[in-house]
């Protein structure tokens, strides 16, 4: 009972925040363009499903917040409130208030009373008087004259023809004119009497009078057709006025497909009313016409807009007969489901070893179609994570619209690749690291306009966001056209810090890869944006985390790129299985790039100082064995040695060990809680024999070692190139 | 002496039937008897094919497969302080289940041999007495007579903690830890 | 009922004009409207009209023009100035009515014109 609570709860939570953060990206998008119609329709669709949802769980204080947003979304979307950015911001708060409100449930934070009341009264402010609201927000029309001008009203035209027994059934005309007169203005009255009777012939109890009204109103359609509702006799036909032609093409563009009946599209909209839609259908069984144009013909609606409402059948009828299901799963499950089928795939690789010795052509034909079955499932399971990076990406233009603002720079941010696919994991994790570098990007790239334009710059300056696919890997780009990394700078600040020596010769690119460098980038930085106590450092560390890697590439004065590889999911990976000692290991498969076997000199030259001569460059090298202090198995030392190259930040290292067993495919299990924190491994793998391995992390392995290494020297200082060799003495000691 | 597949059985038959009480699993540690309630137990399986974790603390012997899941082993000599005993035929990994920080998690003790799964009364377990127990006080919950010799009946709270489990739970226990994983190499 | 002054016979209606009196009141004007096509209306003790009744007058007007004949209203009251504003339904013989009360019906654009609700 109340686990499904929880996952009730869960499940709103996860789509609450979903569609928030499209509310959030369409607030953007209509703040940059406040005709969009579809941009308005998916803020109303979310906040109106948030109610709707908040309602089955009986979440009051969500319910009566995003019903008071839900009103005044309705008079937006008919026009009566205009769009401002002070409107959009509104709603922006509003968006975050939800979100509170929606952690709050889980215990996550709180709702800030103050806020929610100040907002409450805002958007109630602008739902009781929408046109002084809007004055407000725009300060800039100078007189009282201005309120009429603001109105954004139409002129509707009304074919009113009375039925006979009007009169006997007690209608009042003066009341329907009143009532007329409350919806707005009318304009224009002519009175028809076409076909009245000679005075000798009357009846005079029967109603033989028709009126053509104009009427200036800012109301809905449906409004002035109530006004006629009881009267069962009389004919009418309203003819919205030509200003809201567009309001309905746009929702009629808007409706969820689902309804393929025009006449049933137009009700919905608003741009025929049931009573209308009833009497051109009864036209149409005795003419045969088409409904539409019988619609046209009476001028219940305009030819436009019965065209967007032929085009919206036509897109239902489409999408009907592809219609796309979605299941919402809970994650959890998707990730046991995948880990099962892991092991399925382990079971089948030791199954299939088993039976190799055994002489049964059926048997090894079974075996071998199980595989490939296993195989396909595994794929189709991995697939099962895999989203499009487009919903991270879209959250950064809320950032990118708060930092530019916060910075008084203006920025133009560009997205592309959204549809890149990933890991639905890997995509989450990639949120904050990514949110630190645009932050930094418009906060340390981008200059102010006024120096951009010394510059002769555009005084807007360009950041964009980029993913694209590259071997089994997504690249993530964050580009900004901003002054570009100082080399000078960064060296001076590097040897400050102790991170390099004055006379080291780095590359470029090495010196730009100092600003990743735990210690670079947190002293100076006190901005409130992106010296938040979070360095670089820890953006690196965090994709290291993913298994992925970060480099930048500048040009001073030009611009800066930071480019983010990462592996596609975090389930599987291929790796490399060495053994040292009787114990296997297992090393990304993208970390390595040769193995070696050493040569008699070398061997000697590596227990010398641990390292040797690569092709006259020196490679540092760890001995697996001593570094992890393994216990010893074997009698004797291997006579050769194996030395497997790996690459981390553009420095190759060389791991020792016994034997090296080639590539292996391997699903990734997490250390788990008691072996979270430590260090050199990303987590356990079943081999195909059923015994466990350990994956090593490449670049914590490297850290560590080089502690030790750093450790050691601090003991025994000899003037050695400090910032190349790695010893593991400290496992001697 | 009966095999693992006996005790399981009784394990599991416990286990399954009452729901307080107070059946112990008895053990030796070198020659030392000690006793454990079966309550925590899943099952017992042969020592086999356990793969070291590197720097992790000694007292972690490794990390086993069972059916798929990854189960951290823990080696009770080393955590108590007892003397190492050869790896034989009748080693055994007592598999547990204990909580973590409201998490549920699965580990395995090694003992060198299990004995039988025995009722033992609360008034028949004497209080630790502050001297002359085998092992730190803090793990022992009593001592218990069975047939003229004192079985140790551990306390699993304190065994099983997570300041205990954990690596690296809190700064300092982590540096302290690492430390004396290489002190002993 | 007198034949004076071009044969205008004036018909002082006495009830209330609705929808239970306007058949009567259509036989009055039909029956005078045989004797000569030129009818005075005085609604002097008309208070209060019906939708109905601006019907019947506009009928009446037809009828009348027809025959070359004409309709007069004198005395107008109140409430069936405020019906026709209100239900922009312009009295017969407009000319007549302009003399009286100086004012345009609503046959013209009447935003302005338009008698808030009393």
């Amino acid at each position: 009972m109340n686990s499904e609570m929880d996952e009730n709860l869960s499940i709103f939570i996860s789509e609450g925040n979903e569609l928030l953060e499209d509310m959030e990206s369409a607030l953007l998008d209509l703040e940059s363009n406040p005709n969009d119609s579809e941009s308005m329709n998916r803020v109303f669709r979310a906040a109106h499903t948030i109610k709707g949802n908040a309602g089955l769980f009986g979440y009051d204080q969500i319910i009566d917040f995003t019903h008071i947003m839900e009103s005044l979304l309705v008079e937006v979307r008919n026009g009566i409130v205009p769009i401002t950015s002070d409107l959009v911001s509104l709603f922006m708060r509003s968006k975050d208030i939800i979100t509170s409100m929606m952690d709050s449930l889980v215990g996550s934070g709180e709702v800030d009373q103050n806020d929610l009341d100040e907002a409450t009264k805002l958007l109630e402010h602008y739902l009781a008087d929408p046109h002084a609201a809007a004055l407000a927000a725009n300060p800039c029309d100078e007189d009282g004259s201005a309120t009429q001008v603001e109105t954004p009203t139409g002129i509707f035209t009304i074919n009113l023809k009375l039925g006979t027994e009007t009169f006997r059934q007690g209608f009042s005309i003066k009341a329907i004119f009143r009532e007329l007169n409350e919806l707005g203005v009318i304009t224009s009255a002519n009175l028809f009497m076409p076909d009245i009777p000679k005075l000798d012939e009357i009846d005079p109890e029967s109603c033989h009078l028709s009126w053509l009204l104009l009427l200036e109103s800012s109301c809905q359609k449906q409004a002035i057709a109530d006004i006629f509702e009881f009267m069962d006799d009389c004919e009418f036909h309203i003819l919205s006025p030509e200003s809201k032609t567009e309001e309905y093409k746009k929702i009629i563009s808007l409706l969820p497909n689902g309804e393929a009946v025009i006449g049933q599209i137009l009700v919905t909209s608003g741009a025929l009313t049931e009573k209308e839609l009833q009497t051109a259908l009864d036209r149409q069984k005795e003419t045969g016409s088409r409904t539409g144009d019988i619609l046209v013909e009476q001028g219940d609606v305009q030819p436009e807009v019965l065209e967007s409402a032929i085009a919206k059948q036509q897109q239902t009828r489409a999408a009907s007969s592809q219609s796309i299901e979605f299941l919402r799963v809970n994650a959890s499950k998707l990730d046991t489901l995948i880990n099962l089928v892991g092991e399925l795939v382990i079971n089948g690789e030791r199954v299939s070893g088993l039976t190799e010795n055994i002489d049964d052509d059926k048997l090894a034909e079974a075996v071998t179609e199980m595989n490939e079955t296993l195989e396909e499932m595994r794929e189709t399971a991995l697939g099962l994570r895999i989203v499009p990076i487009d919903g991270v990406f879209k959250r950064f233009n809320r950032t990118v619209r708060d930092t530019s603002n916060e910075l008084g720079k203006q920025i133009n941010f560009e997205i592309s690749g959204g549809e890149t696919e990933l890991d639905k994991t890997v995509a989450e994790k990639i949120t904050d690291p990514l949110t630190h570098l645009i932050r930094n990007a418009i906060d340390h790239g981008i200059e102010k306009p006024s120096e951009r334009e010394l510059n002769n710059k555009p005084p807007e300056g360009h950041v964009a966001l980029s993913a694209y696919h590259e071997t089994g890997s997504i690249v993530i780009k964050v580009s900004d056209d901003g002054k570009g990394l100082n080399k000078e700078k960064i060296s001076n600040k590097a040897i400050e810090r102790g991170l390099i020596k004055q006379n080291d010769k780095l590359s470029d690119s090495e010196i730009y890869n100092l600003i990743f460098e735990p210690g670079f980038s947190t002293a100076e930085q006190v901005s409130n944006i992106s010296g938040r106590g979070v360095g670089m450092d820890v953006v690196k560390r965090n994709i290291e985390s993913l298994r992925g890697n970060i480099n930048v590439e500048s040009e001073e004065g030009i611009g800066t790129n930071v480019i983010i590889q990462l592996p596609l999911t975090l389930a599987i990976i291929d790796g490399f299985l060495i053994c040292t000692e009787n114990e296997d290991f297992v090393i990304p498969l993208d970390m390595v790039v040769e193995c070696l076997r050493l040569t008699k000199e070398q061997t000697k030259e590596m227990e010398k100082h641990n390292y040797i001569n690569l092709r006259g460059e020196v490679l540092p090298l760890i001995d697996l064995k001593k570094h992890f202090c393994l216990p010893k198995t074997l009698e004797n030392e291997p006579e050769t040695k194996n030395v497997i190259v790996v690459q981390h930040s553009g420095k190759k290292t060389g791991l020792l060990v016994d034997s090296l067993h080639g590539e292996v495919q391997t699903v990734i299990k997490p250390l788990g809680k008691i072996f979270q924190n430590l260090k050199g491994f990303s987590g356990f793998t079943i081999l195909g024999s059923g015994n466990v391995s350990m994956i090593i992390d490449v670049s914590s392995l490297i850290t560590d070692a080089s502690e030790k290494q750093r450790d050691s020297f601090m003991n025994q200082p000899h003037g050695q190139n400090s910032n190349e060799t790695i010893s593991s003495e400290s496992a001697e000691i | 002496m009966s095999s693992n597949e006996d005790l399981n059985a009784q394990i599991a038959e416990t286990n399954e039937t009452t729901l307080i009480n107070n059946q112990y699993l008895s053990f030796l540690l070198g020659n030392e008897p000690f006793a454990i309630p079966v309550t925590r137990i899943l099952e017992i399986i042969e020592y086999d094919q356990v793969t070291i974790v590197p720097t992790a603390p000694e007292r972690y012997r490794g990390v086993v497969n069972l059916r798929g899941k990854i189960i951290p082993v823990i080696e009770l000599t080393k955590v108590f302080g007892l003397e190492d005993s050869e790896i034989t035929k009748r080693t055994c990994i007592i598999i547990m289940e204990v909580s973590l920080d409201n998490e549920t998690i699965m580990i395995g003790c090694m003992v060198d041999k299990v004995l039988i799964v025995q009722e033992i009364e609360d008034d028949a377990i004497e209080e630790t007495p502050a001297l002359g127990t085998i092992i730190a006080a803090n793990y022992v919950k009593g001592l218990s007579n069975i047939d003229d010799r004192f079985f140790t009946i551990l306390d699993t709270d304190t065994l099983f903690s997570a300041q205990e489990l954990i690596i690296g739970y809190d700064a300092g226990l982590s540096q302290s830890t690492f430390t004396s994983t290489e002190a002993t190499h | 009922m007198s034949k004076d002054q071009d044969d205008q016979q004036t018909i002082k209606l006495q009830q209330e004009c609705n929808i239970y009196t306007i058949s009567s009141v259509k036989e009055q004007i039909l029956e005078a409207a045989g004797n000569s096509p030129d009818i005075c209306l005085d609604l002097a003790n008309v208070e209060q009209v019906d939708a109905c009744f601006l019907q019947l007058l506009h009928a009446t007007n037809n009828y009348l023009f027809e025959k070359k004949g004409n309709l007069e209203l004198i005395n107008i009251p109140e409430d069936l100035i405020t019906l026709s504003d209100k239900t922009c339904t312009p009295l017969p013989s407009r000319e007549s009515l302009n003399e009286q009360l100086g004012e345009t019906a609503a046959t013209e654009p009447a935003s302005e014109d338009l008698p808030t609700e009393s």
